[in-house]
């Protein structure tokens, strides 16, 4: 299969960024090599991202803007990146599992409830997730570039939707730490 | 991390100094040697570097206090920078990850640069992935932390020792933090010229610009010396090679 082979059905309206180099796996290699980019504008501290991505979750924020959902075609775009993941990240968003939690210092962090009933820790300033999947996939074996949980964290930010809790500082601490002692 | 470590490196050829009003630290930094490259020599200018401009303190963490403070690239030791430089020794991995987490307690004003030096003893401890991913990502979130209290970019320096076998472990970190370090500074055993030594200092701006490169020796006193590399068209011989001693 050469790259051309490979279309989407549709042309998203990120046209410019899915037209010619279609392969899924082009588009997201090299994600460690990609230069440093701005984060997200809704307000996300920088993150480490390739570009085809922060366009897109950029491009829906504006769209989101206008209405409260999510249009198809960015929906499509995101199935074809991220596969099953998007789904199911959505369906996160969707069940209100995101919470933002945050304490006096501005210090900030996301906890993300799991289908299972666990609940996962995604920091809000990079890439990182304390889920297995991250650790396989996205850290070990380079297949993906985000779990379902942080692409559901980055979803919620750009339709603005979120559960929100203040703790103090020092419970702030505890919740970070909490993932040191996570079992294997 | 990157802008601060290059206007130290640029220091040492008059060719390459530029004039800068507000001084921007630039993206996280990782500063790559096997051991004896200068790479604490390198973190610790940068360090006085960032306490000279006036920003806030310099947080410079390592496990072991020094014996005695590195020479240095040639610019006197200024009392007044070394003042604003604030160590901690964190001399476990358990440590650092408390130190990181609570970073956001700490009473007065957020340094404007982190540094830490020998993550490869940190990571040694527990060399399972997924902790040695949570221990780099904590040292961005709580740069990123720092940035949003000062309202500017807190700058992210860190040191990794490596060797010259690499074993899988390392070479799994090692892909690992490159993947979180945008941009990254490689000292190796160089020299321009045959009969010549020294280290090949490479940096590698993440995507913000070119990669720059310096020839770095250090003399009998431990004095490091620096100086761009020469190019193919450049005489390495002629003048360039000049120490930064009084070249502020």
């Amino acid at each position: 299969m050469t790259h051309a082979d490979v279309t989407p059905s549709r042309p998203a309206p990120a046209g410019e960024l899915l037209g010619s180099s279609a392969c899924r796996r082009c588009l997201l290699a090299g994600w460690g090599g990609l230069p440093f980019e701005e984060g997200v504008s809704c307000g996300a501290m920088a993150v480490v991202l390739p570009a085809v991505v922060e366009q897109l979750l950029s491009e829906m924020a504006a769209a989101v803007q206008e209405s409260a959902q999510i249009p198809d075609e960015y929906l499509l775009s995101l199935k074809f990146l991220f596969g099953s993941s998007a789904t199911q990240a959505l369906d996160l968003v969707d069940r209100q599992s995101i919470t933002l939690i945050s304490s006096p210092s501005g210090r900030r962090v996301y906890q993300v409830l799991g289908s299972s009933g666990k609940t996962y820790t995604c920091l809000a300033s990079c890439h990182y997730c304390s889920c297995p999947a991250f650790a396989f996939s996205v850290l070990r074996k380079s297949d993906s570039i985000l779990c379902k949980h942080l692409l559901a964290v980055y979803l919620s930010q750009v339709m603005r939707t979120c559960q929100q809790l203040s703790v103090s500082d020092k419970q702030l601490t505890d919740i970070l730490l909490m993932e040191k002692k996570q079992e294997p | 991390m990157a802008e601060t470590l290059k206007r130290v490196l640029s220091r040492g050829g008059a060719a390459w100094s530029r004039e800068e009003n507000t001084p921007a630290a630039g993206p996280p930094l990782l500063l790559l040697g096997a051991p004896g490259s200068g790479k604490t020599t390198l973190l610790f200018a940068a360090a006085l570097e960032a306490a000279g401009e006036g920003q806030g303190p310099v947080l410079f963490l390592t496990r072991r206090p020094f014996q005695s403070l590195p020479r240095g690239t040639g610019t006197a030791l200024d009392p007044m920078r070394l003042q604003k430089i604030r160590f901690q020794y964190p001399p476990s991995t358990r440590e650092l990850f408390w130190l990181l987490c609570s970073a956001h307690e700490a009473p007065g004003p957020a340094p404007s640069l982190l540094l830490l030096d020998g993550l490869e003893e940190y990571l040694a401890e527990d060399p399972e992935p997924q902790k040695a991913a949570y221990l780099t990502a904590l040292l961005l979130d709580t740069a990123a932390h720092f940035s949003h209290r000062l309202g500017r970019d807190c700058g992210l320096m860190v040191a990794l020792q490596t060797q010259e076998e690499a074993d899988s472990g390392d070479i799994l970190h090692l892909s690992l933090l490159r993947r979180y370090f945008p941009a990254q500074c490689w000292l190796q055993p160089d020299a321009p010229g045959p009969g010549e030594h020294g280290l090949r200092a490479c940096l590698e701006p993440g995507g913000l610009g070119p990669r720059t490169e310096w020839w770095v020796t250090f003399r009998s006193d431990g004095e490091m010396m620096i100086a761009p590399w020469p190019t193919q068209t450049g005489d390495p011989s002629s003048g360039k090679g000049s120490s930064s001693a009084g070249q502020l």
